[in-house]
């Protein structure tokens, strides 16, 4: 009996001009966003690969290895084009070089703020506000429309179960729906593999979910749309019902629940922390020369009574364990900043991590958010994204830094020497004079792995709240329908 | 003596711009004090000829004029004779039953009314005191009707309109409706009205006419009538079997 | 007449359930956003200060101007919080060499993505989505509403001509719904005041005009939808229209421009520009070093003032290559930014196909937050480097840049005198120059000119339409 109702559910909307021009522009926005955002991700991977090649050729031009502008560089992921997330907002890429620390600088939106001024038109954007809203405008009058224009008195006059009914229905406007969404998208993977963009099985599976995500996220407005239609009696009260959810769902609770978070739980500033690290790097550095400087004062001590050529003997005899004195005295202050500097930055990634949590927790209340972050943490374009790649950029400095330390280059790296009435030079340290680097032996820089599973793992329980969202409105639609008056 | 006819059409055609032909030269007058039926099936050109009288739509051919103004002319001029009650009466919902009352008797030139020369009104047609003051989203269709039809009343124009004003009424309602008519006649008001139900026409109306497909088909008055079956008439005319 | 209808106009309006609800919802997002834009700005501001702070003690902890590293900090600007524009997406920090360009990093979405993840609620969010909906939710029905209801043809019926009619519709609806809106605005900029915000007069005129510019974006929705609402039978199908025309003009077209003249004027990546300069930096480090060495070799009196000097000589090296540098960077930047222009013009003059995106133009202007931002606010910095070189000068004798300073053991009483501490409000202090009211104004003229012909055009269009709409 179910299937009737289905079938005509579903040739009513197939046939209703409303269905063919919502449908039709929705399809057309997600196809179009998609091909807009396979041309952007390829700009990205060529500029991209482009600062790679041009860092290597200045590199190559170089005789020391302290000369060379090293960056790790961000690689471009194909989920971009679906979910584009946080990827614009963060920098793009960090220098690596002994003095400083990992810092990803100069994000898409920052270079080019015109890109920031009305962001991206990613196919996630068309799912989170064209398809919930078209899922409102679709179910809005599934219940109190029929009972106004009679229909529903005239369908219960025969014998069908409120249950068939409802489940019906439910059926085929979600089929009505869900073809020109699931068509958009193998158009969309189509025109991925037409246009030649390398997707990997991962890939493949994570753009699988993603569109699983969208369709669980329009369900839960399709079912809400018809749980307040079988709510309330008129169709036009219930349309403005919605209207409201809506706007409060999709645009106010995910910002407004941020900014509080934000404001619940103020974490320290990127300034305050750098500017304490750099106070107690110099600190630190003071300390070390001012040591070095007392040290060597004592060492030339014993000198003083001694003829010149006693003197240089002496000298000459003790360098070495002075010298390894005082590299060992370099190392334990470099690693006391280090160890100071991995502190602080736990300490404020672990309050950052905190807030984020309440402003997640708090923007769950809509369907919207969990939407949105499922869609952000399958793609690996999260919040958690900077960390990600920070991390990777840290060990791989630690491994750069190292091997230009066996090039011969380092801390200090320029010498000058200047003898006394015998001029002087001034050289890099482990530069050979007229050799050039051989950039073939940099160690490269690797991008952090987010495998399917990680992405499957976080968005996970974003996934799971959207499921049961979903289980609550169809039940909830289902008891107001079992309960509505057909008067 | 015959007197100046208050609703007046004289060879009225209406012809759309896809040739088809909605009004086929049709003449007939309204004297005050008389109800004149415009009988007819969907189609037959009540609606389009009620439509010109009232400016809607502009004829073809001929003239319609009320209280001696075409109001093709001068239709500002014309329509401060002329009440109406449509098909259609969902007036403003979020407005009491006195507020509908209020604007339109306002625009009908009618500016210093009381509150109780409203409700006087409101009586008159026999809507529930308890309604005067409640918005018109909860009203019944006939509840709605009676307030369309004070508006109508409380313009005093000497001609007064009505589109098929008894369609969807319950027989209660629609009787009540139709002494309010005789009531109007009674104080010399000139009343057109569409309908196609023949057995209200039969008993409001002093004159009948009966239309086809845009045309006239035949005018009979009251008297005419007593004689013959109007049903009868009428199906015999739509079916063509006397020649007008 | 038309006094009659305005009346009740106004009154159906005010009195219907849709009111109550749309512009209940209204006028909670209008305050909200001014709570949030004021606690926002007054985070910002604590942020703002403390990173001075920090700076100042930085420096204070410090003997040797030459060893300090100064940074400047983007100061939160009032208009900034409610129209937040590009301001969020752009650095704050700059550490300010005397040499050498200037950049901004840190970003406020750059540092905290979870900002950016769901970004800021601010009054322009809340003008382009809300108001807009608001708009047309009242307009979709004014005309086609009222035939259905039987309506139109009693008021017709009377002697009313039709000219009154859609003048008291048009006027009365824009009356009754903007009216409203202005008292969660006025209490807004009443929080503006309780709070403290220090709004200058100019803010109070810019603000003004993006408000103006605000209700004239909602008139262009409600005269567009009234106009539909005359051209469509059906109010059922003027909605669906008029929601169509909604998403594409608020959702797709200002996003769709700006990709797609990203895509057709093609801009040569910063990427390329940088690794220009750098290149171009390091071939001169390496000219640098073989006149150093050439000058170690050449000079090789180890006397008193030997040092002095080099740093003599260093100076007049940093002075050539400075100069040099320059007038190299300034023409790769302003080749670049030549097509940046190109595009940037391409982008927002296709954008301007959607109402709200010509708003929101015209608000990031007078906001001072659009897409130039940046570049004036480099070209203040610039102005404010020459300055701290100036001063870094006279404190050190060198104008800076790349230094090596020797110093010999032997010589004691240099290193004692340097061990004061500095002081850092020597410092210059650097001000944000921006823009003046006439130039923010003038910046925005052309948008707010372009609404205000909007309203005019759709107003006459759905004038004329009602003129020919069919009543029966």
């Amino acid at each position: 009996m179910w299937t009737i109702i289905a079938e005509k559910e579903l040739k009513e909307h197939l046939q209703s001009a409303r269905f063919i021009v919502t449908a039709g522009i929705s399809m057309l926005l997600l196809i179009a966003s998609m091909a807009l955002g396979i041309q952007h991700y390829k700009g990205r991977v060529a500029q991209h690969d482009q600062a790679i090649q041009m860092m290597l050729e200045t590199a190559a031009q170089q005789t020391n290895w302290n000369m060379v502008p090293a960056a790790a560089y961000r690689k471009p992921d194909v989920m971009e084009v679906f979910v584009n997330g946080v990827n614009s907002d963060i920098g793009r890429f960090s220098e690596i070089t002994l003095m400083r620390n990992v810092r990803l600088v100069r994000s898409e939106f920052s270079d080019d703020p015109m890109l920031a001024v009305f962001q991206f038109l990613d196919p996630t954007f068309v799912v989170l506000i064209v398809l919930s809203l078209l899922a409102i405008l679709f179910t809005y009058n599934a219940v109190n429309g029929e009972k106004e224009s009679g229909t529903l008195k005239l369908v219960f006059a025969n014998g069908i179960s409120r249950a068939e009914f409802i489940l019906g229905k439910l059926a085929g406007g979600w089929v009505a729906l869900l073809v020109p969404v699931v068509l958009a998208f193998l158009i969309g993977g189509l025109m991925l593999i037409l246009m030649g963009v390398e997707m990997d099985a991962a890939q493949w599976g994570k753009f699988g979910f993603f569109v699983l995500a969208s369709v669980l996220y329009f369900t839960c407005f399709m079912l809400i749309g018809v749980l307040v239609s079988a709510f309330t009696g008129r169709s036009s009260v219930s349309f403005l019902v919605l209207l409201v959810l809506w706007i409060s769902a999709v645009l106010i609770i995910p910002k407004a629940s941020t900014m509080l978070a934000g404001q619940a739980m103020p974490v320290a500033t990127t300034d305050e922390v750098e500017s304490r690290l750099a106070s107690f790097a110099t600190q630190a550095r003071t300390e070390f020369f001012g040591g070095m400087q007392q040290r060597w004062r004592e060492r030339f001590r014993p000198t003083e009574g001694m003829k010149p050529e006693e003197a240089t003997q002496y000298q000459a005899e003790n360098r070495p364990a002075w010298e390894k004195e005082d590299q060992d005295a370099r190392q334990e202050m470099e690693k006391k900043i280090a160890d100071h500097t991995a502190r602080s930055y736990e300490e404020y990634y672990n309050q950052k991590n905190r807030q984020e949590q309440l402003a997640f927790s708090l923007a769950k209340m809509s369907p919207a958010s969990m939407f949105q972050l499922a869609a952000m943490k399958l793609a690996g374009t999260d919040t958690g994204l900077k960390r990600r790649y920070e991390d990777a950029m840290k060990n791989y400095r630690d491994q750069y830094t190292k091997f230009v330390q066996q090039k011969g280059g380092g801390f200090g790296g320029m010498r000058i020497t200047v003898g006394r009435g015998s001029g002087g030079s001034v050289s890099m340290g482990g530069s050979q004079e007229g050799t050039k680097i051989d950039v073939g032996e940099m160690p490269r820089f690797q991008s952090p792995q987010y495998t399917l599973g990680e992405a499957l793992t976080a968005s996970l329980f974003d996934l799971g709240l959207l499921t049961i969202f979903n289980i609550l409105a169809f039940v909830g639609a289902f008891i107001a329908f079992l309960r509505f008056d057909m008067r | 003596m015959k007197q100046q006819p208050i609703i007046e059409a004289e060879g009225l055609t209406k012809v759309y711009e896809d040739g088809h032909c909605a009004l086929d030269h049709v003449s007939f007058g309204v004297q005050p004090g008389e109800v004149f039926c415009l009988l007819g099936g969907n189609g037959a050109g009540k609606t389009t000829t009620i439509n010109i009288f009232l400016g809607f739509l502009p004829q073809t051919e001929g003239t319609a004029k009320i209280h001696g103004v075409d109001m093709h002319a001068d239709p500002l001029e014309a329509k401060k004779h002329v009440a109406y009650l449509s098909d259609v009466v969902m007036l403003y919902p979020n407005f009491t039953a006195r507020q509908n009352l209020d604007f339109f008797a306002r625009l009908g030139g009618k500016r210093n009314l009381t509150k109780e020369q409203y409700y006087s009104v409101l009586r008159q047609v026999g809507l529930q005191e308890m309604a005067f003051e409640q918005k018109l989203k909860g009203f019944s269709k006939g509840m709605r009707q009676k307030v369309g039809l004070a508006i109508a009343i409380i313009k005093e124009a000497p001609a007064i309109i009505l589109d098929e004003p008894t369609s969807g009424l319950d027989p209660k309602a629609a009787n009540e409706f139709q002494s309010m008519i005789l009531h109007l006649r009674s104080q010399g008001r000139a009343i057109l009205m569409s309908t196609h139900d023949i057995f209200r026409a039969k008993e409001v109306a002093d004159t009948v006419g009966i239309m086809n497909d845009g045309k006239m088909l035949t005018i009979k008055s009251r008297k005419e009538l007593e004689h013959e079956d109007l049903e009868k008439l009428y199906l015999n005319y739509i079916h063509g079997k006397v020649a007008a | 007449m038309i006094k009659i209808l305005l009346e009740k106009e106004l009154r159906d309006i005010v009195s219907s359930t849709k009111f109550a609800i749309t512009f209940g919802a209204a006028a909670i997002l209008v305050i909200l956003s001014f709570y949030v834009g004021i606690r926002n700005y007054e985070e910002s501001t604590r942020e703002f200060e403390a990173a001075r702070a920090v700076n100042a003690s930085n420096v204070a902890s410090l003997t040797d101007w030459r060893q300090v590293q100064h940074k400047v900090f983007r100061k939160p600007q009032p208009l900034q919080v409610l129209v937040s524009g590009v301001t969020n997406d752009i650095g704050r920090t700059t550490e300010v060499r005397p040499h050498g360009e200037l950049t901004l990093i840190n970003s406020r979405y750059n540092v905290d993505p979870l900002f950016a993840v769901f970004r800021f609620l601010d009054l322009n969010f809340v003008v382009i989505i809300v108001f807009s909906l608001f708009a047309i939710l009242f307009g979709y029905d004014a005309i086609n509403g009222e035939k259905e209801s039987g309506t139109l043809k009693l008021i017709l019926s009377n002697s009313v001509s039709r000219a009154d009619v859609v003048l008291s519709k048009l006027l009365g609806s824009f009356l009754a719904l903007v009216v409203p809106l202005l008292v969660p605005i006025l209490i807004g900029c009443l929080m503006l005041i309780g709070f403290g915000v220090p709004m200058s007069g100019t803010d109070w005129v810019q603000l003004a005009l993006v408000i103006g510019g605000g209700l004239l974006c909602f008139g262009v929705f409600l005269m567009l939808s009234i106009m539909i609402s005359a051209s469509v039978t059906r109010s059922s199908a003027s909605f669906l229209f008029s929601l169509v025309i909604w998403i594409f003009s608020v959702l797709i077209i200002p996003k769709g421009a700006v990709l797609v003249a990203a895509q057709a004027v093609d801009v040569p990546s910063l990427d390329g520009v940088e690794a220009q300069k750098r290149k171009f930096t390091l071939g001169q480090f390496d000219q640098r070093f073989q006149k150093m060495g050439e000058f170690l070799r050449a000079d090789i009196t180890r006397d008193e003032t030997w040092s002095q000097r080099f740093v003599a000589f260093q100076d007049s090296l940093n002075k050539a290559y400075e100069k040099e540098r320059e007038e190299y960077y300034r023409k790769l930047n302003e080749d670049w930014r030549n097509k940046k222009d190109h595009q940037e013009q391409w982008a927002f003059a296709l954008s301007r196909l959607s109402p709200t995106a010509v708003f929101q133009i015209a608000a990031m202007n007078l906001a001072n937050t659009d897409v130039s931002l940046k570049h004036r606010y480099l070209e203040d910095l610039n102005r404010y480097q020459d300055e701290y070189a100036e001063f870094l000068r006279k404190k050190t004798g060198s104008s800076g840049g790349m230094q090596i300073v020797m110093r010999f053991s032997g010589q004691q009483g240099a290193q004692e005198e340097e061990r004061k501490s500095l002081n850092p409000t020597e410092l210059p202090e650097f001000a944000e120059r921006g823009r003046t009211l006439g130039e923010t104004i003038s910046a925005s003229f052309a948008d707010l000119g372009l609404l205000a012909l909007l309203n005019i055009l759709f107003f006459v269009g759905a004038f004329v339409r009602f003129l020919r709409f069919d009543v029966r």
